[in-house]
């Protein structure tokens, strides 16, 4: 077994105006997602992020601090998992599963290096 | 027990529409601090707290108590609402006042979570949406939105009409309310028995929107489960406790028991003495018993104890064999189904009472009830 990373993109929530039932039942697909992925060893570690943030970048000779990054609704990232799994096609097939997809979510999935 | 089945236990133990209940009694509390005016605000708030669970109860586990992490959250959001000085004129006046310090802020925000509280800002609520200047089906579509949860779309679905219809409602309510500048309160005084006569018809009105539909089984429940949960409301609250408020709580039990008996295979209504009484939900019924006999304070009689008697009192018929030679019994049926909008099958039960009685005075009346329909 492998550590794998899921990037949670997308799935612009806010914009779509859910109602109550309809965020209690992602919300509760969700969780019965990590549930089960750590049953069976799979999940290991993940956490939602917050919105907003900070870029730290080297501007000419001077390092920069600005607010950002303010990207595209489907490039947002909304959390991350470390998971187990045997290799990529392996790793996407757990990723299918993903409550997120409902509302517009994808998943980008990158190995982990083995050091 | 083991860690498995402790954990699948939890997860099933999770309340069934928490969030659209909490999200109605959050609103309720938070639009008595903010007023009526800022209950897009209000929404916002809410909004929020709501995706914030989403987002991170997946990965911190759902919390013992779902509610007051709800609570916790919008209020931390409200006070840094409130501290922007900026949006505080805005406010409810007999609200910014307490706000002077910090400490009293933190205390304040909690005092108005405490549950009288909600229940207080809830039938405020209930005031505000069931206002007897707005038509009646505008009036059920607020309540379904600010206290139940209901999104524009949930709300045509439960009305089997588009989702266009009820935005439209929905926005001319907020600028006739906003024009109003309605007060965000319990009525007292002279208005208070008009108020009151008005919310009840109008929460007998969302009843049968769910009672009588033909739409889909789920939610003509949860219609009928929501407007029993909001004349509940008005019924604990010593104000609004009047006899009629029990009796339209009875009769709506009454009707609901026996709603896993009502209706057939092929989606047809079942005549009372074709039901299968062990379906009747014996829990409603004896809610409903209950509230009837609060109902018999006080010397009015309305509309609604008229029908919750009639309702109790066919429960209370003998068995099957002996109902159907029994013509009074189906003259009694009849009326109820007159009385609830059902005229198909007050006219089965009174052509059926009409070959039953022998007395040519009855014969006389029930034909004449038969010609009427």
């Amino acid at each position: 077994m492998e550590k794998y990373m899921f990037i949670f993109k997308g799935g612009d929530y806010e914009s779509l105006k859910l109602s109550p039932d309809e965020i209690q039942q992602n919300m509760q697909k969700w969780y019965k997602w990590i549930q089960d992925l750590t049953k069976q060893d799979i999940y290991v570690d993940g956490e939602p992020l917050e919105k907003g943030g900070k870029i730290v970048t080297k501007n000419g000779s001077k390092i920069v601090v600005t607010d950002g990054p303010f990207p595209e609704a489907k490039e947002l990232v909304g959390g991350y998992f470390i998971i187990n799994a045997k290799d990529y096609n392996h790793a996407a097939e757990i990723a299918k599963q993903c409550p997120g997809f409902e509302y517009g979510g994808a998943v980008e999935i990158r190995k982990v290096m083995k050091m | 027990m083991n860690p498995a089945a402790s954990e699948k236990q939890e997860y099933q133990s999770f309340i069934d529409n928490l969030f659209r209940r909490e999200s109605g009694k959050i609103t309720s509390v938070l639009t008595k601090i903010f007023g009526v005016k800022n209950i897009e605000l209000v929404e916002d708030v809410v909004q929020d707290t709501l995706l914030k669970a989403l987002q991170q109860w997946p990965y911190s586990g759902i919390p013992e108590n779902p509610a007051a992490w709800l609570y916790q959250s919008s209020k931390n959001r409200a006070i840094d609402l409130l501290r922007q000085s900026n949006l505080k004129e805005k406010y409810s006046s007999e609200i910014s006042v307490l706000f002077k310090s910090e400490w009293s802020l933190s205390h304040s925000m909690n005092e108005f979570f405490s549950e009288n509280e909600i229940k207080d800002g809830q039938l405020r609520m209930i005031f505000t949406c069931c206002h007897p200047d707005l038509p009646g089906e505008t009036q059920v579509a607020l309540a379904l939105k600010h206290l139940c949860g209901f999104s524009v779309k949930e709300i045509s679905k439960a009305f089997l009409t588009n989702e266009e219809t009820i935005a439209k409602r929905l926005t001319r309510a907020k600028i006739k309310l906003n024009s109003w500048t309605i007060a965000f309160e319990i009525p007292t005084g002279k208005e208070a028995e008009r108020r009151l006569a008005n919310v009840l018809s109008t929460l007998y009105l969302l009843f049968n929107e769910g009672y009588n539909s033909s739409g889909n089984k789920l939610i003509r429940d949860e219609l009928m489960r929501e407007a029993i949960y909001l004349t509940g409301l008005i019924t604990e609250h010593p104000v609004t406790a009047k006899p009629e408020a029990h009796a339209l709580l009875s009769l709506m039990l009454f009707h609901a028991a026996r709603t896993p008996a009502r209706l057939d295979e092929h989606g047809s209504i079942k005549l009372l003495e074709e039901q299968d009484r062990t379906l009747w939900d014996k829990m409603m019924i004896n809610q409903a018993v209950y509230h009837l006999e609060l109902s018999a304070a006080g010397d009015k009689v309305s509309e609604y104890h008229l029908e919750a008697g009639i309702a109790n009192e066919i429960r209370k018929l003998p068995e099957q064999d002996k109902l159907n030679n029994y013509y009074l019994y189906h003259s009694v049926i009849g009326e109820l189904y007159l009385k609830n909008n059902q005229p198909e099958e007050a006219k089965i039960n009174f052509t059926k009472a009409l070959q039953l009685t022998e007395s040519e005075a009855e014969k006389k009346l029930l034909n004449r009830k038969l010609n009427m329909i």
